[in-house]
């Protein structure tokens, strides 16, 4: 008997990368959706400030890049660069099949990495000629 | 219970009559004070008594040259009056003459004390990023590119000059008043100089640049300034011309060839350059400016630029390219320092190397991400950055302030969460480490 694996929901929430964090910002989006990503794809880059982004000297600033660690389609990117995410709020949804409704329940988390990246905070590129 | 009087002792200078300001407290009346302690300061004026040189001691301090009146035992401080001195009047420096015999207050003390006794002097000196700013509140609260303090009762020997990224500001300025702990832990005949990243970032490569540059040099950097910033499209607001002057100013100086005026109950004394030099790896960015015409370097950190406004950021793109360094750039940068730097005289050099742990990383696979992997991860960076520092420390005789071990001894996540900005107990462990390793190279002042 032939058996079919079957497709699969899945999410990817702002995971608590710092334990004095509150929030992130999204920097950097790698992947469109729509786009089928195979494991080490990068997904977003994130900015976590632990002054929560109110004025500060040396404000401690870190970056993170998440990775996907398997093969699945990206199908949703609620937040576009700069918004603020809540530590838990949804980042991504991703589905195992091209076509699979997302609508639904996800059946568990995106398996991800989780690297802290060399950032660059002075908007140097920013429309830079 | 004995009451002795605590006056200012001597305090000469040739040529010069030495003034200040009124005595102000640290300590409230009734304080139980222990010897060594400060209890006391009042700004300090040398008027010279013949034409004022050019060359005159602490010419770009004298707006802000202080002395700290420590107790010269243990005690219990008494104000020699119930008056507050907080008057404007009371805190410039040429209120008053210096007296040796005049009494600031008494100590009560338990034991067999004499009934007058000179207080303890330590002296702070500020350079001003302007003369219009000024701060005269306390102890060395205005804004410096330079700040800096020694004992007064023996001559100062041994002098660490501190440039740094901003992880070094508590460790080296301390958490009470600036410098106590730092001195406290020193022999007694230490001068620390504290140079801050407010307007530039001190990566090895500007030291050098700093420490090779001519007099026609700084001219020509001063001169493009002024011709380039301005004249872009963006009109800088008033802020970014202080932003900027401020930059420029900090370049066209030279931290490490400065010469420094030390103030002692003997006199003054010149001194041309310092006997150790503390930096740190966090000053070291992946990309430096470079100016595409006059090649010099430049950096500040991204948040800084960031907010700095739109005409700095139009100006710094327009006449600078972002130079990629790599770990073996950044080595050859510090050797060229040193070299350059022990030329002048013997000089010791300690690092601060990068905290590397990152807690909640978690990659299984680096072939997730692009080559070189430094460029990319923080915590490869900051491995590379430290390995480097390893090869540096043979080739140079560099000594490690091993900030990732403690941090990671400590645990990062609760004294380093940011992986730059530490706890008290791990900023203590740093000072500890420091004066450790300049008593163990033998620096004058720290054994």
């Amino acid at each position: 008997m032939i058996t079919f694996a079957p497709s699969v929901i899945l999410t990817l929430n702002l995971p608590r990368l710092n334990e004095l964090m509150t929030t992130a910002r999204v920097e950097k989006i790698h992947a469109g959706p729509g786009v089928l990503l195979e494991p080490g794809s990068a997904v977003l880059d994130l900015r976590v400030d632990l002054s929560d982004s109110f004025a500060h000297d040396c404000p401690p600033v870190s970056f993170y890049r998440i990775v996907l660690r398997e093969r699945a389609w990206l199908r949703d990117l609620p937040n576009a660069p700069g918004a603020d995410i809540e530590v838990g709020a949804p980042l991504a949804r991703f589905s195992t099949e091209e076509r699979e409704p997302v609508q639904e329940q996800p059946s568990r988390l995106a398996r991800v990495a989780i690297a802290g990246i060399v950032g660059d905070d002075s908007a140097w590129h920013d429309g830079a000629s | 219970m004995k009451r002795t009087e605590l006056t200012l002792g001597e305090l000469t200078v040739a040529n010069a009559t030495v003034r200040r300001s009124q005595v102000r407290w640290l300590a409230s009346d009734g304080h139980r004070c222990a010897a060594g302690e400060p209890i006391a300061y009042c700004s300090i004026g040398l008027q010279a008594r013949t034409r004022v040189s050019r060359d005159r001691p602490f010419a770009d301090e004298e707006l802000d040259l202080q002395v700290a009146l420590a107790a010269p035992r243990a005690g219990t401080v008494r104000h020699a009056s119930q008056e507050a001195f907080t008057g404007a009047r009371d805190r410039f420096q040429l209120s008053d003459d210096w007296a040796p015999d005049f009494v600031a207050g008494y100590l009560e003390c338990d034991s067999d004390a004499p009934q007058s006794e000179p207080a303890m002097l330590r002296f702070f000196a500020g350079r001003r990023f302007s003369e219009i700013a000024d701060t005269r509140m306390g102890l060395l609260t205005g804004w410096y590119d330079r700040s800096r303090a020694w004992p007064g009762e023996r001559e100062a020997v041994g002098t660490l000059a501190c440039l740094g990224s901003c992880e070094q500001e508590s460790v080296v300025l301390g958490e009470h008043l600036p410098f106590s702990e730092l001195l406290d832990a020193a022999d007694g005949r230490a001068h620390v100089v504290y140079v801050p990243d407010d307007a530039l970032v001190p990566a090895a490569r500007i030291t050098a640049e700093q420490l090779a540059r001519t007099p026609e040099g700084a001219r020509d950097i001063a001169a493009d300034f002024a011709r380039t910033f301005g004249t872009g499209n963006v009109v800088p607001s008033p802020r970014e011309w202080i932003f900027m002057n401020a930059m420029i100013a900090s370049l066209l100086r030279s931290p490490l060839s400065e010469p420094l005026d030390l103030l002692s109950r003997g006199g003054v004394r010149r001194i041309t350059a310092p006997d150790a030099v503390l930096c740190s790896l966090n000053a070291e960015p992946v990309s430096l400016l470079r100016h595409r015409t006059l090649g010099y370097s430049l950096h500040q950190y991204g948040y800084r630029i960031a907010t700095a406004g739109p005409a700095v950021l139009d100006w710094l793109r327009k006449n600078f390219e972002q130079v990629k360094r790599t770990p073996d750039d950044i080595k050859g940068d510090y050797e060229a320092l040193i070299d350059a730097a022990r030329a002048r005289g013997d000089m010791q050099f300690l690092v601060i190397n990068v905290v590397s742990t990152f807690g909640t990383e978690q990659v299984q696979r680096y072939n997730q991400f692009e080559r070189p992997l430094g460029n990319v991860l923080g915590s490869v960076r900051a491995r590379e950055l430290n390995v480097m520092l390893h090869d540096l420390a043979r080739s140079r005789n560099v000594a490690i302030v091993d900030c990732d071990a403690m941090a990671a001894d400590f645990g990062g996540r609760l004294h380093v969460p940011d992986r730059m900005h530490g706890s008290p107990t791990l900023q203590r462990e740093v000072r500890n480490e420091i004066v450790r390793l300049l008593r163990d190279r033998r620096v004058c002042g720290f054994m």
